[in-house]
């Protein structure tokens, strides 16, 4: 194995681990003003890239970019689900108290909204 | 000491597309003491219109969020009642007797236990026409959430659960869709509650087998359980 797999390996390993843990918005974001800058750095200086890539046992820098962006991806697309699942439990919370607001009583009987309330909710008209 | 006031125990039922089974349900429901709350998860069918047939409080989700959401939102509105002491989940499908409701609190009366799990294995004959493939995909949750939880149960997917009043905040159900099973398992480690299992009937019917859960939505299951666990 050459230190290009084992620095890969581990970087996977360290996100995951990231993911799980330690994930917070501002580290978020210093972590993508750090991936923009190293992204500047390599449209600067091209030829930095493929230095950097024999340093660490990768034939070309075009490879390396290709890694790096693979996990910028990754990054990016675990940041948009965790904004998800916010935004789910968000709506979980409103559907439910929507439905509690509007409970009713099935039979004859009628729930206290049906009796006062209702009158200015022609969205649940009695059936 | 009767606790056996309409008040003091709640049946909630999740209901999605229930519309053929749960007029069945709620009818055999209405010969007991109990108070019962019917959470139509924004089924397209006439479920809603079904349940407002029978004097039992109907809850309706305005979209469609999933067994674990509706199941909570059932535990929720039981819980806006002082007088809650008992709440019990139930299937909409017909797979659960009503009659063994009182045999699953019974522990819980007796205040030996804050959660009475129901399970169908635990009796011989219990598991009424079930499909070979069902309970190996049962025996295969079962033993995954033996280990990841914990708890010795024979039965860990079982929608026939009773808690008290007191427990039921705890296990505060965040997982929307099916991962709720492993959940409610998971807080009941978590919390240290007391739990049993109580043996409970569950009847394959035609209808409940085209319900039921599939071995491929284990895959989702899992996912569900992964995804929560992102910050």
């Amino acid at each position: 194995m050459n230190l290009s797999q084992i620095i890969l390996i581990g970087l996977v390993l360290t996100f995951a681990l990231y993911v799980f843990r330690f994930r917070t918005v501002l580290r978020d974001r210093l972590i993508y003003l750090f991936l923009i800058a190293g992204g500047l750095t390599f449209v600067v200086m091209p030829e930095l890239s493929t230095q950097v890539a024999n340093l660490v046992g990768i034939g070309r820098g075009t490879d390396l970019v290709l890694y790096a962006f693979i996990m910028f991806t990754l990054f990016n697309t675990v940041g948009l689900t965790s904004q998800l699942k916010k935004t789910d439990a968000q709506i979980t919370a409103l559907v439910r108290s929507v439905a509690i607001a509007n409970a009713r009583i099935g039979g004859s009987q009628l729930t206290p909204a049906d009796a006062g309330e209702a009158e200015g909710n022609p969205g649940f008209a009695k059936s | 000491m009767n606790t056996d006031n309409k008040e003091a125990v709640w049946i909630v039922i999740p209901a999605y597309n229930e519309g053929r089974a749960i007029g069945n349900v709620l009818r055999n429901l209405l010969h007991y003491p109990y108070s019962v709350v019917v959470v139509d998860d924004g089924s397209s069918d006439e479920t809603y219109q079904e349940c407002l047939k029978y004097p039992v409080t109907v809850l309706r989700h305005p979209a469609n969020l999933g067994q674990g959401a509706a199941l909570q939102t059932g535990i929720s509105y039981a819980l806006r009642f002082p007088a809650t002491k008992y709440i019990v989940t139930f299937d909409s499908d017909g797979q659960h007797n009503a009659d063994e409701i009182a045999h699953i609190l019974e522990p819980l009366k007796q205040g030996k236990v804050d959660v009475a799990l129901g399970s169908r294995f635990l009796r011989p004959g219990d598991a009424v026409n079930i499909p070979g493939m069902k309970k190996a995909v049962l025996g295969l949750a079962t033993a995954f959430t033996r280990f990841t939880s914990g708890l010795k149960l024979t039965d860990t997917h079982n929608g026939f659960r009773a808690i008290t009043a007191e427990a039921a905040p705890k296990i505060h159900i965040t997982q929307n869709r099916m991962a709720h099973a492993s959940e409610i398992l998971q807080k009941i480690a978590d919390h240290k509650l007391r739990y049993c299992e109580v043996p409970v009937t569950i009847t394959y019917t035609e209808y409940s087998k085209v319900k039921g859960q599939s071995l491929l939505n284990s895959v989702n299951i899992l996912w569900d359980m992964m995804r929560s666990n992102i910050k």
